[in-house]
């Protein structure tokens, strides 16, 4: 018989009932896409911060006077392979130094001098580590892939201009600049967005010959592989237990990393680039509650939409409730016939949905991300229970009201 | 607030609750089949299994004994599962019958069965803790029998009065069915282990199933090696393992249940003598009907968690954020482990993660295998140096990521030794199979349990 | 000892009007009543309260020894599908059901629906041969007849009309009254029945009449 009730209710309101399957569909829709994507940006994101490449610097540890006095401290060229001995070292997935110095730079053509920042960077690098058969790419490209070179990289007697550097002193690609006593010819132009437009850059070890500062850095910038910071992580280790401490110690935080990296660069200072590693962890973490809001708020509307449609069918009912009640339907009786409706609109609904968040989590993962996203497949069952939760709930209000209806009232008014 | 005090807590907790329920539920139980009495042995039960907690005290805490205990669990669990197919196959569900001078002799044991491997599990737990904190294990007691006590307080606070309507629910079958249930989702998030108990038991057959074969040819002095080659084994294995095991333990587990919700909701309804009309018929089946219904209740909830666990430990991990396969459990021929590069459903040079497990003198050994993006093949234990081996690595999107630490670890590095990734082996890799000596699997396991790396982090 | 129905000091208001004004009366088993009276002067409320459709706004109802008012909304309802069998005067069916539909509704919500016994329910007056017809593709004589099925299904203790043929010409309300009075004579039906009709309360066994809210004649019918 409620198979019957179901059939013919169907039939005879498809219009409401499309509507009610649709916000139910659209609603887990909307929410097992942003689900998916939230669970699956985690790992995209963090790929696509640590595109923006390192995450953690290098620096030499300048101490109070001989800090104030502008003396300079180096770190060691020799330190870098050490970087690969580290425990995290496999972690380390790209690491390069950098020399920056103040120099007085003559333009050729214009006899214009003035006094600027050069940089030494290695372009195309590779040094051998110790045990291992295979090269280490420490170039530039390894840690910062975004640096964009029109022209060639700097060789021997060559030098980079960064574009607004070129711009100032109206350098072009092909002109001749003279740097401590050396022609350099212009290999072509750097251009990063950053500060390294306003520079001048040299090969690294053509800087350090020039200068006079063999093997010295100024700065190692490394990318490395981390977890992303959770509150565990900004635990102070000493006050862990011996296992909670295991645990710190052996988890690939950046902080971690950092640590260990401090321990094998003499003299050095090293720092978590927290613009990278904090994104990583705490902004990802207000953006999943943001898109846990949102997909709250699709659920919501889901319900509202649903619940109105209900509402107007129940009203439409009323004479037939009226009559089931008549003939001896209770309470139960009246609410299973619209529990099994908005049942299968939940199931259907659920169904449908989770298909389309399938498409469009695809497509906002190839659009965004530029690669499609992984598909959780406890969506399925999250999705279709989550339509049956928002689908019972839309339909408590308008069941209510049907199980207020008094059949001797409304029997007695209809004609 | 010490974490490890909460963590006793926690569990005082879950023991609490748990205690609570069945001393509720069997309560209005004994209640509705009017033998009140019988609450006596249900609480010499709990006596006899509180008083096993001083079990512990003889144990070692070490893994061996956790996982013991464990078994334990998943063994009283599987009796208890039993009781209650049996009896849900025995009808006329007669609730209380039988010789009645045994039912008392047997709620006490089965009360004390029923509650010593949790009780010994938890004060082993306990006592772990304040062996890790380096405390008097007292404290760590008295906090998690507090709970014990807060819980059951709470319980007798609410549940004054028994349960109504506990028989139109239950039987004596359905209240077995309860019991097994909730010792199901007692276990905690290891819990299903019970599940892995049809594992450990299919390890042990099919290694029987090797020897006597191997044995009885060997009887028969026919050189059997060349006759059942370590591939033979394998494909046979494979009926033994991964989805195959899940499967089983699916069937084991939900079959009897949905045969007995199959055979109650369709079964005929046979109509007395003497009812004329045709209202009256309609509403004694309806009655029927609905009081089968009510007592299938209960298989209904235990077979879908059965499936909700089943998709959520096997089924469904296939899409988590991890993959996490299932060991293939592979028993070495003449001291080497052989694993073939490809067969029924796999192919180790997929780039996926693959899994391999191997008894090494009564340990469970792991092994990983997986492609590196450089086209070379990296044979690791699934255990690093430092973390705890239990849970071993799962592969994401892109790294190979341990599940303890949930640290990255690129590919291509696997199979070089140190920092937080896998111990790698030394494996031969022909054409067909990938092989490992038992011997190296021993030297390189025991950097796993000797810890040796732990030790010099302080 | 109380009568098989009984209803004692029974008071209605809706609102500012009182439909009631203290009415007792009581049914015996087996007996078949007609109340009559102009439209408004009651009978209808009273038989909606007898039936537990309604509940008064004082007073008590009582039927086969159970009190009525004492029962709260789910006990109502199925004391009522039990007891009760309803015949409206609009013939009120499930448009989008089938005869044999309407009655296994009221099988459905007593308990199981058995549609070879609506079949025959059906048959017994006189419908079987438009089982499977819509109530609108049936004659207004027609549909009642489906009511009386429906009715009827689960054999309850009593029946109740409100204007069953109201809306019929004196061909069908002959037919549908000669079927009630076959129920009550060969079954025993007790039956209450209201109408305004002089000859249709002729065909019951006692004629009680109501005028604003009162009982002001209750008498055996000259039939």
């Amino acid at each position: 018989m409620l198979f019957i009730l179901l059939r013919q209710s169907f039939t005879n309101q498809m219009k409401a009932m499309f509507l009610m399957f649709l916000s139910v569909a659209m609603g887990t829709a909307v929410s097992a896409s942003l689900v998916a994507i939230s669970l699956d940006v985690q790992g995209k994101v963090s790929r696509e911060l640590r595109s923006f490449g390192a995450n953690i610097t290098i620096e030499p540890k300048v101490e109070g006077l001989a800090g104030l006095a502008g003396q300079r401290r180096f770190l060691s060229e020799e330190d870098i392979p050490k970087a690969k001995t580290i425990f995290w070292r496999h972690n380390i997935i790209g690491l390069t130094p950098f020399l920056e110095l103040e120099a007085l730079l003559e333009v050729a053509h214009s006899g214009a001098t003035s006094k600027r920042k050069v940089m030494g960077a290695w372009f195309d690098h590779s040094i051998m580590l110790p045990g291992e058969s295979e090269p280490f790419d420490a170039g530039v490209s390894s840690v910062m892939p975004w640096w964009e070179v029109s022209g060639s990289a700097p060789g021997e007697g060559e030098a980079l201009v960064g574009v607004s550097l070129a711009q100032e002193l109206g350098i072009k690609s092909g002109d001749t600049v003279r740097l401590m006593g050396r022609d350099l010819r212009v290999s072509g132009t750097l251009s990063t967005g950053g500060a390294e437009d306003g520079l001048l850059v040299l090969n690294l070890n053509e800087l350090q010959s020039l200068s006079g500062n063999e093997g010295a850095l100024t700065r190692v910038m490394v990318s490395a592989l981390t977890t992303p910071m959770d509150e565990f992580a900004y635990k102070d280790p000493d006050t862990m237990s011996k296992v909670e401490y295991e645990k710190w110690y052996c988890t690939g935080y950046v902080t971690s990393i950092a640590k260990q990296l401090e321990e094998v660069f003499g003299g050095s200072r090293v720092k978590p680039i927290w613009r990278v590693a904090e994104t990583e962890g705490r902004v990802l973490e207000r953006l999943t509650v943001l898109v846990y809001l949102l997909t709250l708020a699709a659920l919501v509307a889901a319900a509202l939409g649903m619940s109105t449609t209900l509402a107007a069918s129940v009203l439409r009912r009323l004479d037939e409730i009226a009559l089931m009640k008549a003939v001896g339907a209770d309470r139960m009786g009246i609410s299973i016939i619209f529990l099994a409706e908005t049942f299968i609109i939940g199931l259907a609904g659920g169904l449908v949905g989770y298909l389309i968040s399938l498409a469009a989590a695809h497509y906002i993962g190839v659009e965004v991300f530029g690669s499609a996203l992984d598909q959780k497949g406890i969506l399925l069952p999250a999705s279709i229970l989550s339509a049956l939760g928002i689908s019972s709930l839309a339909a408590w209000l308008p069941i209510r009201r049907a199980l207020m209806v008094k059949p001797a009232v409304v029997l007695k008014e209809v004609h | 607030m010490n974490p490890l005090i909460a963590e006793a807590a926690i569990i005082g907790c879950k023991e609490g609750l748990k205690l609570a329920l069945v001393w509720y539920v069997c309560r209005s139980f004994f209640d509705a089949y009017g033998r009140p009495g019988l609450m006596r042995f249900f609480y010499f039960g709990v006596a006899v299994a509180s008083g096993l907690f001083v079990l512990s005290f003889f144990m070692p805490h070490d893994m061996a004994a956790r996982d013991t205990v464990a078994r334990l669990t998943g063994y009283v669990f599987f009796l208890f599962f039993m009781a209650a197919v049996a009896l849900m196959y025995n009808r006329p569900g007669k609730a209380l019958s039988g010789v009645s001078g045994l039912e008392p002799l047997a709620v006490l044991f089965a009360t004390a069965l029923y509650f010593s491997p949790d009780i010994v599990g938890a004060s082993l737990f306990v006592r772990e803790l304040a062996v890790l904190s380096g405390q008097v294990a007292g404290i760590y007691f008295s906090g998690a029998f507090a709970f014990v006590f807060l819980i059951a307080f709470f319980v007798l606070l609410l549940a004054k009065r028994p349960l109504k309507g506990v028989r139109r629910f239950l039987g004596l079958a359905e209240l077995f069915v309860f019991l097994a249930l909730l010792k199901f989702l007692g276990s905690g998030t290891k819990g299903f282990g019970e599940i892995s108990l049809v594992s450990s038991v299919q390890q042990g057959l099919v290694k029987f199933v090797h020897d006597a074969a191997h044995q009885s040819l060997l009887f028969l002095m026919v050189p059997d090696h060349p006759l059942l080659v370590t591939t033979t084994w394998n494909f046979i294995g494979f009926f033994f393992s991964g989805p195959f095991t899940a499967f089983l333990a699916l069937l084991i587990l939900a079959g009897p249940m949905l045969g007995y919700l199959y055979v109650t909701l369709t079964g005929d309804i046979p109509i007395p003598e003497g009812m004329d009309s045709g209202a009256e018929r309609r509403m004694y089946r309806a009655e029927k009907r609905a009081f089968r219904r009510r007592r299938s209740v209960m298989a209904g909830a235990f077979a879908l968690l059965v499936f909700i666990s089943w998709y959520s430990v096997g089924g469904g991990r296939a899409g988590a954020t991890l993959e996490l396969p299932e060991p293939r459990p592979i028993v070495p021929e003449a001291g080497v482990v052989s694993m073939d590069l490809s067969g029924p459903g796999f192919d180790l040079m997929d780039g996926r993660l693959y899994k391999f497990s191997v008894n090494l003198e009564g340990e469970t050994v792991v092994l990983l295998v997986i492609r590196r993006p450089d086209g070379k093949l990296a044979v690791t234990i699934d255990a690093c140096e430092i973390c705890p081996p239990d849970e071993g690595y799962g592969r994401s999107a892109e790294y190979v990521v341990c599940v303890y630490c949930m640290t990255p670890i690129p590919i291509e590095t696997l199979g070089m030794p140190g920092g937080c990734n896998p111990i790698p082996l030394e494996a031969e890799i022909t054409d067909s199979s990938v092989l490992v000596l038992m011997e190296e699997i021993a030297a390189k396991w025991r950097f796993v349990t000797s810890s040796k790396s732990k030790e010099g982090i302080r | 000892m109380t009568a098989f129905i009984e209803i004692k000091d029974v008071l209605k208001e809706y609102g500012t009007a009182t439909a009631l004004r203290g009415v007792s009366f009581a049914v015996e088993r087996g007996q078949w009543c007609a109340v009559v009276g102009a439209s408004g002067s009651g009978k209808s409320t009273m038989l909606n309260i007898i039936g537990g459709l309604d509940s008064p706004s004082s007073g008590c109802v009582s039927m086969d020894g159970v009190d009525l008012c004492a029962l709260g909304e789910d006990p109502m309802a199925r004391f009522r599908r039990e007891n009760v069998g309803y015949v409206f005067q609009q013939s009120h069916l499930v448009p989008y059901l089938t005869s044999v539909e309407n009655v296994m509704l009221a099988q459905y919500f007593h308990s199981l629906t058995d549609e070879d016994e609506a079949r025959e329910a059906l048959a017994r007056v006189g419908m079987d041969h438009r089982l499977g017809h819509r109530p609108s593709q049936l004659s207004g004589g027609e549909q009642q007849r489906v009511c009386i099925a429906r009715a009827l299904i689960n054999s309850p203790k009593v029946l109740l009309a409100d204007e069953p043929t109201g809306n019929l010409d004196r061909e069908n309300t002959t037919l549908i009254l000669g079927l009630l009075k076959r129920l009550h004579t060969e079954e025993h039906f007790t039956i209450i029945m209201v109408t305004h009709d002089a000859y249709v309360a002729g065909w019951a066994g006692r004629v009680v009449t109501m005028e604003d809210g009162l009982i002001v004649k209750d008498e055996p019918s000259d039939r």
